[in-house]
């Protein structure tokens, strides 16, 4: 089923090219939409050696990368439908070689362990530490508890008994008598 | 343009007088209380439309003005009004309500005429902060806003509902409480509470400073800023579906609301000279709650910390001007981020009360709000995980969806402002996209977790309606944001105008 599509697909994109690389990379198909400072300007240093579309393709024989790319396509011929047998062969001798390129240098491991589970680590640090232990424990709830201890002990001045009470009044009016003799 | 008959009072008051006939009829006749509720918020919304439709878009002067002698001994008044920054938030605030009322429809079986009836209360109030301009009126709908919130989340929470409203309540207040100090002193000065006059009052960079920082711990709590942010998940988690909705869609935008309204204008070289302030707490806020987010085990935490995150944002665009203005000199330029942090409060408000919403229909279902207990609700959802997955990615900032263009705004202008703050602002696009798809993930894909999940229904016509209307906002907003542009612009350029000129 997916077949027909993509064989639709590829038979454009083998031609496409040749008509479109003159107008979008060297004439005017973008108009004004995409600027680009002077010195900036690599398509128009290209620009000077783009003699058409059909130069370009010879050009590109002169290339190693088309030669590496037909070897490419010779070699996987030959792996993986002339002698399927001998990818395992060469799996099995190279074994290290082997599985560093099948694992993608680790690339994903690497980014499992030092990006994602940094992240989790730093953000669950901020979390507990930062939000929970910091901001929620010691500002907003150790304010509270502040004004809770400190009511606590003021409290105890409040005993509702009425002798206490009245010694106080005598040592306020003491002292304030003090302080206003003092201060003449 | 002066309407012939009072737009914006009929917005404030219209669901109030619903919500206490709703308290009037009672429990006794709940489907009737449902229905009445549904036809006023439906009502109002309807009525907010010519708003919109009857907003003249080229001028930066007070539309829709209503203006009454209120408390006369204080030289206070009933004065109301809309620019091009409050009207789209009065439209996103009677655009949610309808949508609270409809989710909570059947949801809701204890008390529910009073559950109704507080969000009516809400809503009047909530449009009366956005249209006072009277720093009096604004302070006591400011200040009545919180009690229909705290019997929302104190009756119809979770467990430890209790700790949540008392610190909810307790957080604002304290920020608010100086608001007001700074409001009686300008009063002192002028001999009147206009909004305008004290915009116009010459203040001494001393006394702007002061008031400066008065009007930022009230707005700063709102937001909420980090470091003052640790509220706003408690009482997410504690709050009922429809309360976090509303809290996250419109409450947090009143604290971006008045830094543009009051912070700025009124305070604008002390404002000048604290940018820093603002800027480095909105950064930490969109780099540090990012990571926060990303470890929650909690959906409705992890959707309250991306909340913040946003929020951010909307902080960060906002005090953007000045560092663009003295770099580049484009008093154009200089307007984006607060364009953008415009569109990001209109979107932040349609994405986060989308997300809450979809938390909420699975928490109906599963009675769990643990990312944990799910897994691979897709297999037994598939219409619902379509929504949420689309919520999903406009909550991380996906081209087409309106949390793009707001985001989009501020990191283009913070370039113009600074290299660094450009950096750590695009930090967000990873994070967001981030703790949002590995939620997705969690969540909507996989295999089916257990048997809670293999019994899942799909969204009923209700729950479907809700999500849709939302969904389309989203798209819209992405897709084409310039009609809010347009609206906001005139009201914008001359706000910028205003905080470059200098108070000295």
């Amino acid at each position: 089923m997916v077949t027909l599509p993509l064989i639709l697909l590829a038979i454009p994109s083998i031609f496409i090219g040749w008509f479109t690389i003159g107008p979008v990379l060297f004439g005017g198909y973008f108009g004004d939409a995409i600027y680009v400072t002077e010195h900036h300007d690599v398509l128009a240093e290209i620009a000077h050696e783009f003699h058409g579309p059909a130069e370009f393709v010879l050009h590109g024989f002169l290339g190693a990368p088309l030669y590496l790319a037909f070897a490419g396509v010779a070699l996987s011929w030959f792996l993986y439908i002339k002698r399927p047998d001998l990818p395992p062969v060469i799996a099995d001798k190279f074994s290290a070689i082997y599985k560093v390129l099948a694992n993608k240098f680790y690339f994903d491991e690497f980014n499992q362990k030092v990006f994602a589970g940094g992240s989790r680590a730093l953000g669950s640090l901020l979390w507990h530490i930062g939000d929970e232990k910091v901001i929620d424990g010691l500002l907003v709830n150790g304010s509270a508890r502040l004004v809770g201890w400190f009511s606590g002990k003021v409290r105890q001045v409040q005993t509702g008994y009425l002798y206490t009470y009245a010694f106080t009044m005598i040592i306020g009016l003491a002292v304030f008598l003090l302080w206003f003799v003092l201060a003449r | 343009m002066q309407f012939d008959w009072s737009i914006l009072s009929v917005l404030i008051w219209l669901p109030i007088a619903g919500g206490v006939a709703l308290l009037a009829l009672g429990d006794r006749a709940a489907n009737l209380g449902r229905w009445l509720a549904l036809i006023v918020t439906v009502l109002t919304f309807v009525l907010s439309i010519q708003l919109y439709t009857g907003f003249v878009t080229t001028t930066a002067d007070m539309q829709f003005v209503e203006r009454l002698p209120w408390i006369q001994s204080f030289n206070a008044w009933y004065y109301l009004g809309l620019d091009g920054i409050s009207m789209p938030l009065v439209i996103l605030t009677t655009f949610i309500t309808p949508l609270i009322v409809i989710a909570g429809w059947t949801v809701i079986e204890k008390k529910p005429s009073q559950y109704f009836a507080a969000f009516l209360v809400l809503e009047g109030l909530m449009v009366g902060v956005f249209a006072a301009l009277d720093g009096l009126l604004f302070y006591v709908f400011w200040e009545a806003m919180l009690i229909p919130m705290f019997i929302i989340i104190g009756i119809w929470g979770g467990p430890r509902r209790v700790y949540a409203t008392l610190k909810f309540f307790l957080y604002t207040f304290l920020g608010s409480v100086f608001m007001l100090v700074s409001l009686i002193y300008m009063y002192l000065k002028t001999g009147s509470y206009e909004i305008a006059v004290f915009q116009n009052l010459p203040l001494s960079l001393h006394e702007q400073t002061l008031i400066f920082i008065a009007f930022a711990l009230a707005f700063a709590v709102k937001v909420p800023m980090w470091p003052v942010h640790t509220w706003l998940p408690d009482a997410h988690v504690e709050a009922p579906t429809g309360g976090s909705v509303v809290l996250a869609a419109i409450m947090l935008k009143m604290g971006g609301y008045g830094f543009l309204r009051f912070s700025l204008p009124i305070a604008p070289d002390a404002s000048n000279e604290l940018s820093w302030l603002i800027i480095g707490a909105s950064l930490v806020a969109v780099v540090y709650i990012g990571f926060v987010a990303l470890v929650q085990q909690d959906m409705k935490k992890l959707i309250a910390y991306s909340s913040i995150a946003h929020m951010g944002f909307v902080t960060l665009g906002s005090f953007l001007v000045f560092d663009i203005m003295a770099k580049t000199g484009a008093l154009r330029g200089a307007a984006m981020g607060i364009d953008g942090a415009m569109v990001q409060m209109i979107s932040h408000g349609l994405v986060s009360g989308a997300m809450f919403l979809c938390v909420g229909i699975m928490y109906d279902r599963v009675h769990s709000r643990e990312i944990s207990a799910y897994g691979g609700v897709v297999n037994t959802m598939p219409i619902f995980a379509a929504f949420m997955v689309l919520f999903s990615m406009a909550n991380a900032g996906l081209p087409g969806t309106s949390g793009f263009v707001g985001e989009f705004l501020v990191i283009l202008a913070s370039f113009r402002a600074d290299f660094w703050y450009a950096f750590l602002a695009a930090m967000t696009l990873i994070l967001g996209a981030a703790y949002t798809l590995w939620l997705v993930k969690r969540v909507i894909f996989g295999q089916v977790a257990n048997h809670h999940v293999a019994e899942l229904e799909d969204v009923n016509a209700r729950e479907f309606l809700v999500l849709a209307i939302l969904a389309v906002a989203v798209l819209a907003l992405g897709i084409w944001p310039a009609p809010l542009l347009e609206v906001m612009q005139p009201t914008v350029e001359n706000l910028v105008q205003h905080i470059m000129t200098s108070k000295l």
